[in-house]
């Protein structure tokens, strides 16, 4: 712990409204507290919260984007937390972008190749490194690994400038990549495959360049990447809800079974006395991962009930001085039931203290804090029929989150040709919102825009169908899957639909002519 | 290593410059000359004279004697400029076979690009003469507000002139070029480049690396010193007419000498407040006696006959910096190029609008040419580390159904670049589309200029719709167009025939516009339905959030409930138009939803 508070947090340049974002008032107070000169130590002093709601906050605000760390990577605390394991990558991902650049700021001219070893050449890019034109071997490599990386890197990561770099970096960068892959630099050269290949880099480099030199522009594109960083965020730490949940499970049984166990053990000589050092171990994650959930709101003495339990036990079953007596069949009947109620009775108490602390997190407004709380809750009392329902709502309003952050990303994919990426966002919408019939059209959309798999776009078009039969544009949508997929008939037979649906529609009519009529 | 030389075809003058040593360098002609007019004249010997000797002659040979051609390169017959020309010049002007123009001389026609080849092949000897080996490749200079056409006309000028003409560059870009060079800056600067035909603004940055980036460019091709020098033509006809009662136009020498005499005029009030227009026995009075024309014109009038031609200069400067998304703190420095530059209200008025002293560390007369020969080294040797990133000037689309532009490529888009649409077939066995490609910056396809037809034709017989060809708009880093088809199915390359670049009036545009729909590509509205559907289902969300709310609240009452079911068939109604697709219904129903949650957001406040 001691290193991690080194770290010093600073508010993200890019200056985002966190008015957008769910953020408990504790949150908002240790954001505002952030000057970029204060470690986390001195936040904890300055701010006269407990250490580990400070942490709590700080690992949701780095989630989310809103500040970063300077100095130390993370070495954190909690592993079990979702919301830290997407602290570090995201801030791994800036660290890649960044770290391509040459430290002195003094810029030399940084090919846009991944920052790990290059994959392996495939064999037509091994043929291409043969062919008998004017390039050095050296050049061709760059370019081949820049262009394969086309689509999966960020501007950023492909002008190989920081997130934080001022528009004079984003120039800078991009004249020094302009300046090899301009295909003027070649003028009248034999430049066989790699034609192709260094005008789309250079293409995608302008792009770059003209989205990021632009305020507007790039404001809306990094609200468009925050909202796949937060869309990540919120998936991983969901996921995580669920080994939370039978983690938390297994470390009550496991403190239970430790407890009763330390009775047993000083009667049967096989004291295993490494059961309680990881013991402690289990407690404390359990304890971290408690307070970080909780965003903060129960001081870190939450497992109070736990360690009571604990503490009590001794004086209890140990009599001083008598002897062990040998267990016995109704002893052990009664170890059991005695085990048994014990945990039953820890479950519930966690449970309660989830509930709680998920009622908290709801009226904070952390959606997916709530949900996961809940659902841990719900897990340790599953007989708990009302908890049970409060989490499946949870669940949904967090899932509803997921699916606006998916759609405002796939919208901005769509509305600048990145087809396959909006094939994504609408997919993993569809996913969250099965009944929403205008993500599965999007969905499906995509898909063929972007020239996916046919049957996972008639999928999404056949739901959308499915759940509003009577628009026609899904119709035509659906068709045009099949039409793409060479299935003729059932083309002709949906577009017979959008035609009955809306036939005296000329839109419609002009779309279905569109679609045509295939053989 | 083969030199190549860089050519400045002017309106008026042309210049031409090579990099010697590194240094680039205006090459003089053998008269000494650094600039060469961009006359053309056939003598009555039937001898081509290209130059200075052209306009000697010019008073005594007005009509066969060739000037400011580069006002008709690229140009259809019918364009209100070329009608302009038809009425003003002192040669002959007629329609040739493709709608284009041709300028006749000694009862024999030429093409605009004909004339202007011997233009460029007289710059090419004068670079010959001095480099004493013959010259093959070089880089031509043209307006940046050129379109297609005329890039095109003057690339072939370039070609016929017996020149490889490696790179067509925009003028104010290699100014830049020329003032940028060798120096280590990174500057945003601002080329107002004011000639004798055209006027151009472009924005450009000098970034590290040698890297020229054009941010946004603009300009008008039929403007500059010409319609100055037009400006006092008229004055002095106005005030001879009135003096007379004679109309020196009618007499074509009289208006060649009057066009010298203005042009020189005009270039003396740059440096002087007053002159004399001084032409004796410029016509005969028709009773048997000469009458001179004898005037004094000071810099005011000057100023007072060309102020609403130098604010068109100041508005597209306006506009063309709205268009980079800069401010004027943002241009660091300011460059004059061209003869008009001289004129000091001119230098005035750049002064007042970018707001700082016009830089004057460049020839406007040379910097030009300097700049594409720099261009020129820099595309054939290896060791030049320079990359020049230029702009169309114009928006590139193609006409659709009903007569609209649809644009493909905008303005202002970083050449080299391309965009690629796929097309269908809309009639049973279609075997031909035509694609009309356009450039322009206006909706209506009819006001834009035709760029050309490019029909795709030896299509596989199918049913409509089920051929898709896959057409790729390229401009290239010399601003021209190409176009390539595909067909998507078989893969194979689509023959395109291209027919009649320059060969269409509006008329006919507008035939086809009412007459071949089956041929037009439909619009698409998506971007406005995409707009409005996003509003309309944004507002249905609201409501519907509410609406529970709303509902609890208001249901006791008759009133409440009418409110209740009105709202339902609002939210229905707007459902039904979004699921139409339908624009203007979904822009009705926005108007009723936002009443309705105006309404919803009213009650709700007024309880809590």
């Amino acid at each position: 712990m001691s290193e991690a508070q080194k770290r010093t947090p600073r508010q993200s340049p890019e200056r985002r409204d966190a008015k957008s974002f769910p953020l408990s008032p504790t949150d908002g107070y240790v954001l505002s507290r952030i000057d970029g000169t204060m470690n986390e130590a001195d936040l904890t002093a300055s701010t006269g919260l407990p250490e580990a709601q400070v942490q709590a906050s700080l690992a949701k605000l780095e989630s989310l984007g809103l500040i970063v760390f300077d100095g130390a990577p993370a070495t954190r605390v909690a592993p079990v937390s979702g919301a830290s394991a997407v602290a570090a990558r995201t801030s791994s991902v800036q660290m890649r972008a960044a770290s391509t650049l040459t430290p002195s700021g003094s810029m030399k001219a940084v090919p846009p190749a991944p920052p790990s070893a290059p994959a392996p050449l495939t064999e037509s890019e091994q043929a291409s490194l043969a062919e008998d034109i004017d390039l050095d071997p050296e050049l061709r490599k760059r370019v081949i690994n820049a262009y394969r990386d086309l689509d999966r890197r960020d501007y950023y990561a492909l002008l190989g400038i920081g997130a934080h770099d001022d528009r004079k970096a984003v120039k800078r960068a991009y004249y020094e990549l302009a300046a090899t892959f301009h295909p003027d630099r070649y003028f009248r050269k034999r430049l066989g495959s790699f034609k192709v290949r260094m005008e789309a880099v250079f293409a995608k480099l302008t792009l770059a360049h003209d989205t990021l030199s632009d305020k507007e522009k790039r404001s809306e594109y990094n609200d468009y990447l925050s909202e796949r960083r937060i869309s990540l965020a919120i998936e991983e730490h969901l996921a995580n809800g669920f080994t939370q949940a039978q983690q938390v499970e297994k470390s009550v049984e496991r403190a239970i079974s430790a407890d009763l166990g330390a009775i047993t053990f000083e009667a049967v000589p096989t004291p295993p006395d490494k059961t309680l050092a990881p013991q402690i171990d289990i407690a404390a994650r359990r304890d971290a991962f408690a307070r970080r959930l909780l965003g903060g709101n129960q001081s870190p003495a939450s497992s109070q009930p736990m360690r009571a339990a604990k503490a009590s036990t001794p004086g209890e079953s140990r009599t001083p001085g008598a002897p062990a007596p040998m267990p016995t069949a109704d002893a052990m009947t009664a170890l059991k039931r005695r085990y048994e109620e014990r945990v039953a009775g820890a479950k519930a108490s966690e449970s309660r203290k989830f509930a709680r602390q998920a009622e908290a997190a709801l009226t904070a407004g952390d959606l997916v804090a709530s949900a996961n709380a809940f659902r841990i809750a719900a897990s340790l009392t599953p007989e708990d029929v009302e908890l049970t329902q409060k989490a499946r709502g949870a669940k949904v309003k967090a899932d509803l989150l997921l699916s606006e952050t998916y759609t405002k990303q796939g919208r901005y994919e769509e509305t600048h040709g990145q087809w396959p990426e909006a094939a994504r966002s609408w997919a993993r919408v569809c996913k969250v919102c099965p009944n929403d019939a205008n993500a599965h059209e999007r969905a499906a959309n995509a898909v063929v825009k972007a020239g996916g798999d046919l049957h996972d776009g008639a999928r999404f078009a056949q739901r959308a169908c499915e759940i509003d039969p009577k628009n026609p544009l899904y119709r035509i949508t659906l068709a045009t899957c099949y039409a793409a997929a060479g299935l003729g008939l059932n083309a002709r037979r949906e577009l017979d639909t959008a035609t009955q649906l809306a036939p005296h529609d000329d839109n419609i009519q002009g779309m279905i002519r569109r679609v045509g009529q295939p053989a | 290593m083969e030199r190549v030389i860089g050519i400045d075809l002017g309106t008026t003058n042309s210049c031409v410059a090579i990099v010697e040593n590194g240094v680039p360098t205006v090459v003089p002609n053998r008269g000494g000359y650094k600039t060469t007019p961009s006359m053309v004249a056939i003598t009555e010997a039937g001898k081509r004279l290209v130059g200075h000797i052209a306009k000697r002659q010019a008073i005594t040979n007005a009509e066969n004697t060739v000037y400011a051609a580069k006002r008709l390169i690229g140009r259809k017959w019918n364009s209100p400029q070329v009608k302009n020309a038809v009425a003003t010049s002192s040669y002959r002007i007629v329609q040739g076979p493709h709608n284009d123009v041709r300028i006749v001389l000694r009862e024999k026609e030429y093409s605009v690009s004909e004339v202007s080849a011997m233009v460029l092949q007289e710059m090419k000897l004068i670079a010959e003469d001095y480099l004493g080996q013959p010259v093959t490749k070089a880089v031509i200079t043209v307006p940046a507000y050129f379109n297609d056409n005329q890039r095109q006309a003057t690339k072939d000028a370039g070609e016929i002139a017996g020149l490889d003409v490696l790179r067509i560059i925009n003028e104010p870009t290699a100014a830049a070029l020329s003032y940028g060079f060798g120096k280590n800056v990174e500057k945003t600067i601002a080329v107002y480049d004011f000639g004798g035909g055209t006027f151009d603004i472009s924005i450009l940055e000098i970034g590290s690396s040698g890297v020229f980036k054009v941010i946004a460019t603009a300009g008008d091709t039929f403007l500059g010193g010409e319609d100055v020098d037009a400006r006092v033509i008229d004055w002095l006809v106005q005030g001879f007419k009135e003096e007379h009662g004679i109309d020196l136009r009618q007499d074509r020498m009289a208006l060649q000498r009057l066009k010298d005499a203005a042009e020189k005029a005009k270039c003396e009030l740059s440096s002087v407040k007053e002159t004399e227009v001084n032409l004796p026995f410029i016509i005969s009075s028709g009773r048997n006696e000469a009458l001179h024309l004898q005037r004094s014109i000071d810099r005011k009038t000057l100023e007072d006959l060309s102020a609403d031609l130098i604010e068109r200069t100041i508005d597209i400067c306006r506009q063309t910096l709205s268009d980079a998304r800069l401010g004027k703190e943002d241009i660091e420095e300011a460059i004059l190029v061209g003869g008009m530059t001289r004129m000091p209200r001119i230098q005035q008025a750049v002064q007042e609008f970018f707001e700082r002293e016009p830089s004057k560390g460049i020839h406007p007369d040379e910097s030009v040419a300097l700049g594409a020969s720099i261009q020129g080294a820099a595309l054939v040797d290896d060791k030049h580390d320079m990359v020049l990133l230029d702009v169309t000037p114009h928006a590139l689309g193609i006409m659709t159904q009903g007569g609209f532009f649809e644009e493909l490529i905008p303005q202002n888009t970083t050449v080299p670049t391309h965009r690629t649409k796929i097309f269908t077939t809309s009639r049973e066995n279609q075997t031909a589309v035509k694609i009309v490609v356009m450039q322009g910056e206006s909706d209506r396809a009819e006001e834009n200029e035709l760029l050309g037809e490019f029909i795709l034709t030896g299509l596989r017989r199918a049913s409509k719709g089920s051929v898709e060809i896959e057409v790729t708009f390229e401009i290239n880093a010399d601003g021209i167009v190409s176009v390539h088809a595909k067909d998507l199915e078989t893969a194979k390359e689509q023959s395109i025939e291209v027919t009649a670049s320059s060969g269409l009036t509006r008329d006919e545009i507008k035939n086809m516009i009412d007459g071949a729909k089956d041929y037009m590509v439909e619009r698409r509205s998506t971007e406005e339905l995409e707009a409005s559907k996003q509003e309309a289902e944004r507002l249905i969300g609201e409501i519907e959030r509410l609406f529970p709310q709303v509902e609890q609240i208001v249901a006791a009452s008759d009133f409440g409930r009418d409110a209740i079911d009105k709202a339902r068939t609002i939210l229905a109604k707007a459902r039904g138009a979004i699921a139409k697709r339908d624009v203007p219904a979904i822009k009705t129903e926005i108007e009723g939803l936002s009443r309705t949650h105006r309404m919803f957001k009213g009650v709700v406040a007024k309880t809590h």
